[in-house]
């Protein structure tokens, strides 16, 4: 008698660790996926690095081009450039996130700029026939739905 | 009976097992995750961008009918803007002179002869001609991008310029000790080999030795001397990547319409 509800309880035991396993297992996968992907678009880090990418690559194209990047829509970022060093400052609302300064590189002559609140970025590179010079201009907007 | 297989123990066993595979699970499928996140590095990345923007740069390509051609260049704007050397730089004395000594004004270019390059960084930039690159004349374009506005803030104050005068003071002009040590820059050697053979094969181990210079041509203790002496330079960083020890493959386009194979390697001298 005693060893037929044991046997019982192991066995709900059994079948609700197996069940929740299997929902765990589809659940954090999925939960660590989104977070990561998050923290990939949005950290400050891979912004400025990939602006600073982006910034750069405008100068491969010989004439003409214009760049639009928008990392998230959910966080903004106070973004500056002095003396070809890119400042990317994400505006977390979380107060431990807020001073996640990251900062990059870029080559090309874009004059020095400074922007708040910001989570769209727009790079342009046009050749000016008068100068004879690659003219580079950068603006910033904030997404508005 | 102690020892019968029970319906218990099965289950017990597969509970067991069933644990370890998730677990295993697991482990693999974090490692995948963390895997997929490539920690590039920095400069490197700033190496290849800033090679991929200057042979697309309007004051070296290639311009006809208002298109400017990426990747093709024109001889006699490298002409204007670079120092040409007809012997590949093989000269000790033409590289303490050309490429170290700070007072030589050939092939230093400050933003003003073109406007790209890092702040902190000195570029130091070779086009090879392979079509005229050979036992007897190997024609090579250098130039050193200085992180200034004008040659006329490349005075004896700056960091930079204190750095290179007290390599070129250094500079023994030893070509044996770096052409000894050329078999690490095998990468060149064998891509720059493999179009011309043997001579190939050497010009790419001596072009190899060009951005070598500073871990070939001078000891460690030497340079850390030099960055003391510059005052600003600390934790020189010089580039490894494809940019230094392969190049980017280019056309050279010469005036009476000629193009040739050529190749440009960039080496990458960065600081904090």
């Amino acid at each position: 008698m005693k060893g037929q509800i044991f046997i019982k309880w192991f066995l709900a035991i059994f079948i609700i660790s197996i069940l929740t396993l299997l929902i765990l297992s589809t659940i954090f996968p999925r939960l660590f996926e989104l977070i990561i992907e998050f923290l990939s678009q949005a950290s400050s880090d891979v912004v400025a690095s990939q602006l600073s990418a982006l910034i750069s690559t405008s100068g491969s194209a010989t004439s003409y081009i214009e760049i639009e990047y928008s990392p998230t829509k959910d966080i903004t970022y106070d973004v500056s450039s002095v003396n070809r060093r890119l400042t990317v400052i994400p505006r977390y609302e979380m107060s431990f996130l807020k001073n996640l300064k990251a900062e990059r590189l870029y080559p090309v002559n874009l004059t020095d700029f400074e922007y708040k609140n910001v989570n769209i970025f727009k790079i342009k590179k046009e050749f000016d026939e008068k100068s004879m010079r690659s003219v580079y201009t950068f603006s910033a907007t904030k997404w508005s739905e | 009976m102690k020892g019968d297989i029970t319906f218990f123990t099965v289950v017990e066993g597969l509970l067991v097992v069933g644990i370890v595979a998730y677990l295993v699970y697991l482990t693999v499928y974090a490692r995948m995750i963390v895997q997929t996140i490539v920690e590039e590095e920095n400069r490197e990345r700033n190496a290849l961008n800033f090679a991929n923007a200057l042979i697309s740069h309007e004051k070296i390509v290639y311009e006809k009918e208002g298109v400017r051609y990426r990747g093709i260049l024109n001889a006699s704007k490298l002409d204007k803007l670079f120092h040409k050397s007809n012997d590949g730089l093989r000269n000790p004395e033409e590289f303490k002179n050309v490429i170290l000594n700070p007072l030589h004004k050939s092939g230093k270019l400050s933003r003003e002869q073109i406007d790209l390059g890092y702040s902190q960084t000195v570029n130091i930039i070779h086009i090879i001609d392979f079509d005229r690159c050979n036992e007897r004349e190997c024609v090579v374009w250098s130039g050193v991008i200085l992180p200034v506005n004008t040659l006329n803030d490349y005075t004896q104050d700056h960091p930079v310029y204190k750095f290179f005068d007290c390599l070129t003071r250094s500079f023994d002009g030893n070509w044996l000790r770096p052409t000894a040590t050329c078999a690490g820059f095998a990468a060149t050697g064998g891509v720059i080999g493999s179009l011309g053979g043997p001579i190939g094969a050497l010009i790419g181990a001596g072009a190899g030795c060009l951005f070598g210079f500073l871990s070939n041509l001078f000891s460690i203790a030497e340079v850390q001397v030099c960055m003391d002496r510059s005052g600003d330079i600390k934790n020189l960083y010089i580039s490894e990547t494809i940019t230094k020890r392969q190049g980017l493959p280019v056309n050279i386009i010469y005036d009476d319409g000629t193009i040739h194979k050529g190749r440009v390697i960039v080496g990458f001298i960065a600081w904090l």
